[in-house]
């Protein structure tokens, strides 16, 4: 392309001036050289020889230009001449050889040389060796010695080129490889690359391709060889990065070095410095460019056939925040320079801008949404067929929204790309791109093109021979521009969305503050209310026109002006808020209120207080619950003394009780112990005296004295009885209570056992249900049963067919154990005297007792927890039912 | 027989007459000494105060022991009885009229030979009293009644 470049776009005057300046000092630095130059022509005649050479001859270089040695020198020289040369065209190879001439040695090196009319001339170098002879001498023997000696003359033939070196560039020789690899290069390399010339040298020399701009890395090799391959000489222009990072223009001519076979072994050339002349011209062209009429408005460009592709855009993005208007006065900026195509993408690929300037792009567009066969566009963008927009959405804006970085990349369409992320604090919102470069025109590649875009390939050579190309530079200018359309669209969407923001943060907090319970009111530093919401209004009882005309203090009554002066002066101002605090408030009508509130501080640009705000909050109905639930908290208190004193009464009373009734108890065990020694002595004194004056005065008494000491004698024995049972009696609630399983069958077997003993000669049947258990005290319900029993077998006595039924059963869930007897039973309504101590339902003649059993039995219920009651009627026998007690004994089973 | 006396502990006057007679009833023949209260009853069978100088080896066959005396209990007689060497090995019969099971429990404890409830009537009296007088005095065999 820069060859392109040098032969259209820029001034091939220019160029052919610097052919022609570069001419000239080639023919300088070869006339200031002390060696022979020459050129022959087929004849041998001289087509050029240098100054040093036509000296040599003695004559002037007009002079020597026509004539042939044989002229010029002694026939014997010029046949030495005339040999070697005649050996060069015969062998068409150069040719070193030493001559000598008037008694000096003269290095010669001889090549031929083809000439513009298609004959074969022969080229020289010729150098005066004489000085040096003596040394070659003396190597010229071996293989070695040769090579040296060769070594010695490509040296010298160097030297010639360090001439160069004098010149505004650099010579050089090196590898027709893409590192150009160097093998000489001139002094000039310093000035030019800002790199010393032995900075290239082999073994671990800088190649020159990395001096090359990276950019035109490719383009200098692919034209150098292109150039190659039809005359073995290139001429180029391109760019180069000095050691210093400085951009230059270079100018560069060069030829192919053959071998025997033909084959390239080297290339050498020289390289001049064109940045100056290269920077005049982008001048000239930029200004051209600004005044070129056919870019400047893009609003002209004629639409695509499918339309605006931005009308799809639903996204809050780039396009809304900034509009379609100042999206297109940004692409201008840079599609100007380009003039090909541009697009704008939301994060999601819906188009914020796209515009297709170059009749090229808009062809290749066109073309490839027929490709989609449909009209609908978002259809068509989903095809994937839409060729244009897939390498511009996809291949390139995507990427650049992945990879966070611009990428440039070759597009479907035969140009290139290059897309910049759009960013947002941090965030990606879309990608920028642009194409570039020239149209494809070689035919391979426009005929792949014709075919994949279905356009004949005379339509694309046509656009393509349309498009002005421009030069890397603006190219260049066009992407930092694209860049900085980036960070100006991102800059202008991050501010859109402040300002919303901002927006919206005023519109809700207007509201909050319109729609909130509590007061709010700003004041200035002098107390001046300035603004406040509805509540606060309502709060305080006055019209907003007159609020505006008060201070705050107008509306606090004066015994807290001092109170809230402190707060502000104390809090407010050294630190910007106060605490909340309460106090209070007069409205209109001269109602106080209590209110609480914070007050915070205001400062203006330079941190000066400039206002306070307050929120206020009425507080009258939090007092007048806090003081319902002071008054309750303290009933609450009142009465809960009143409980403990309650409580406390009823411990000592308690105690008291527990007291007494342990003296009573402690009186009790004493009195039963006197009882048992002492009642029964006097009893078994009478008794006792009683017999033995039955026994030994039974003839001193007649039988009415005898009754009456038998009489005697049974009423101690009744008060023995009686103090028996109520010893026993006493001794139910004295003794311990170990409650354990029981087996109340065995035990009433066992009474019943004994009853028998007591009175053989009564027939009575005992009907004891088996495996009956209770939970109780084995002793206690020993003594209880044996009561029950007793008291049945005792009321049976009349019967001749005594029955006596022990049993149990559930009733209401409780276990009931029955004792029953057919016995005289009794009449229920004296029933409640059954229990009651010394009752007696019968009389004494019928059936002894001393009515303490029943009272016994009941004590030994009750001490389980357990309930007694009586079902009788007189004659019809009685059943005693009892129940022991407690989930225990309701849990036990009716059989063990 | 001489030897063989029955010692009675006894501050009853009543009971100790109708024990006398008792034993009377039950033709026991034995010399009985009575004593009326733990205190005299200690004197007598360790040889002081009023019965100083007694001869200790002739102790009694049996001891009829009341448990309710003036100054000090039958079951405070009993327990220094046991634990003195010289009457350690005495039978003791404890007549009372409790019942209560703490004073036969309390009795056997310290030592007591047998424990005999004191009857209201006075025939099951004599009975029970010429049982343990035959039984004490004519059948047991003890380790003095040889000496």
């Amino acid at each position: 392309m820069s060859r392109e470049r040098g032969q259209e776009g820029f001034d091939n005057r220019g160029v052919n001036r610097a052919l022609d300046q570069f001419a000239h000092l080639y023919t300088t630095l070869i006339n200031a050289t002390q060696d022979l130059v020459f050129l022959k022509d087929h004849q041998f005649r001289y087509l050029f020889v240098n100054e040093a050479n036509a000296r040599f001859f003695g004559r002037s270089v007009e002079e020597v230009i026509g004539r042939d040695d044989f002229e010029l020198m002694s026939a014997e020289a010029a046949q030495g001449c005339r040999t070697t040369d005649e050996a060069v065209l015969r062998l068409g190879t150069p040719l070193l050889s030493t001559e000598y001439v008037n008694g000096r040695a003269y290095e010669t090196q001889k090549f031929p040389v083809p000439l513009p009319d298609g004959s074969t001339g022969v080229g020289g170098y010729v150098r005066d060796v004489t000085t040096t002879m003596e040394w070659l001498r003396k190597l010229r023997d071996s293989e070695e010695q040769f090579r040296t000696m060769t070594d010695k003359l490509n040296e010298s033939q160097r030297q010639l080129f360090l001439l160069l070196n004098h010149l505004p560039g650099m010579a050089y020789r090196c590898k027709n490889n893409p590192q150009w690899t160097i093998e000489f290069v001139s002094e000039g390399s310093l000035k030019l690359t800002g790199y010393p010339a032995e900075r290239f040298l082999p073994p671990n020399g800088l190649s020159y391709a990395e001096v090359i701009h990276p950019e035109d890395r490719q383009l200098v090799w692919d034209s150098v060889q292109e150039q190659l391959a039809v005359d073995k000489s290139y001429r180029l222009t391109y760019r180069i990065l000095t050691a210093d990072g400085q951009e230059k223009w270079v100018w560069e001519s060069g030829q192919a070095v053959l071998d025997d076979e033909g084959q390239i072994v080297a290339l050498e050339g020289f390289i001049s410095d064109i940045t100056p002349r290269v920077q005049a011209e982008v001048a000239l062209r930029r200004i051209e460019w600004m005044l070129s009429p056919q870019l400047a408005c893009l609003d002209a460009q004629p639409t695509q056939p499918y339309g605006d592709l931005t009308i799809f855009n639903t996204q809050h993005g780039i396009l809304y925040a900034v509009g379609k208007k100042m999206l297109q006065r940004i692409a201008r900026e840079y599609i100007d320079l380009l003039g090909t195509s541009s697009a704008i993408y939301e994060r999601t690929g819906e188009y914020a801008f796209g515009i297709f300037s170059s009749g090229w792009c808009r062809c290749m567009d066109a073309a490839s949404f027929r490709l989609c066969e449909t009209q609908d566009v978002p259809t068509a963008l989903a095809s994937g067929r839409w060729l244009c927009h897939e390498s511009c959405w996809k291949q390139a804006s995507l990427c650049a929204i992945e990879q966070g970085e611009p990428v440039d990349v070759p597009c479907a369409g035969g140009i290139r790309l290059y897309a910049v992320p759009i960013w947002v604090h941090g965030e990606i919102i879309g990608a920028i791109n642009f194409g570039y470069g020239d149209p494809p025109r070689d035919l391979e590649t426009l005929q792949k093109l014709s075919e994949k875009y279905q356009i004949s390939i005379e339509e694309l050579q046509a656009q393509a021979k349309r498009y002005e190309s421009r030069p890397p530079y603006i190219i260049e200018l066009a992407k930092r521009r694209l860049q900085a359309s980036a960070l100006l669209i991102g800059e202008i969407v991050e501010r859109k969305r402040a300002e919303e923001a901002v927006l919206e943060s005023q519109k809700r907090y207007r509201q909050l503050y319109e729609t909130m319970f509590d007061g709010f009111v700003v004041v200035n530093m002098q107390g001046r209310i300035l603004t406040f919401n509805e509540p606060y209004c309502r709060m305080v009882g006055y019209t907003p026109e007159e609020l505006c005309q008060l201070t705050y203090r107008d509306l606090t009554p004066p015994q807290w002006h001092e109170f809230e002066q402190q707060i502000v002066e104390n809090q407010v101002l050294p630190r910007g808020y106060s605490e909340l605090y309460e106090k209070e408030y007069r409205r209109k009508d001269g109602t106080i209120f209590p209110v609480e509130l914070r007050t915070i501080l205001f400062r203006d640009a330079d941190g000066q207080p400039e206002a306070m705000s307050a929120i206020v909050r009425d507080i009258r109905e939090r007092r007048a619950a806090q003081q319902a639930l002071e008054k309750a908290l303290e009933e609450q208190r009142r009465a809960h003394q009143q409980i403990q004193a309650l409580n406390a009464e009823l411990e000592q009373r308690v105690q008291d009780r527990t007291a007494q009734l342990v003296a009573a108890n402690k009186e009790l065990e004493a009195f039963a112990y006197s009882i048992s020694h002492d009642l029964r002595a006097p009893l078994r004194a009478m008794d006792g005296f009683s017999a033995v004056l039955l026994n030994r005065y039974a003839d001193v008494l007649d039988p009415q004295g005898q009754h009456y000491l038998q009489r005697i004698r049974e009423a101690a024995m009744r008060m023995g009885q009686l103090i028996e049972d109520l010893l026993n009696l006493s001794r139910i609630s004295r003794l311990d209570f170990n409650r354990q399983r029981i087996d109340l069958s065995a035990l009433a077997q066992e009474i019943a056992a004994e009853l028998m003993m007591q009175e053989p000669q009564r027939c009575v049947t005992f009907e004891i249900q088996p495996h009956l258990m209770a939970s109780g005290d084995a002793h206690l319900l020993k003594i209880a049963l044996q009561n029950l029993l007793a008291n049945a077998f005792k009321f049976t006595s009349q019967q001749p067919q005594a029955k006596i039924v022990v049993g149990g059963e559930k009733q209401a869930g409780e276990l009931v154990y029955y004792v029953r007897d057919n016995g005289a039973g009794f009449d229920m309504q004296y029933a409640d005297k059954l229990f009651a101590p010394f009752q007696r339902l019968h009389a004494e003649s019928q059936f002894p007792g001393t009515g303490i059993g029943l009272v016994t039995v009941q004590r030994i219920v009750h001490r389980h927890g357990g309930r007694i009651w009586p079902d009788a009627a007189p004659g019809r026998g009685a059943t005693f039912y009892f129940t022991l007690g407690g989930s225990y004994g309701a849990e036990e089973n009716l059989v063990g | 027989m001489e030897q063989k006396k029955i010692l009675l502990v006894e501050d009853n006057p009543d009971d100790e007459e109708l024990t006398i007679l008792a034993l009377q009833e039950s033709k026991l023949l034995n010399e009985i000494v009575v004593v009326h209260d733990g205190v005299e009853a200690l004197d007598y069978l360790f040889g002081r105060g009023p019965y100083a100088g007694r001869d200790l080896s002739m102790q009694p066959q049996v001891i009829l022991l009341d448990l309710k005396l003036p100054r000090l209990s039958g079951l405070d007689v009993l327990r220094q009885l046991r634990a003195d060497h010289r009457t350690r090995l005495l039978p003791v019969v404890v007549l009372t009229s409790s019942s209560e099971e703490e004073d036969i429990v309390r009795s056997y404890e310290l030592g007591a030979n047998s424990y005999v409830r004191k009857p209201v009537e006075f025939h099951q009296f004599v009975d029970a009293v010429q049982r343990l007088g035959l039984y004490w005095l004519l059948m047991n065999q003890c380790p003095l009644c040889d000496g």
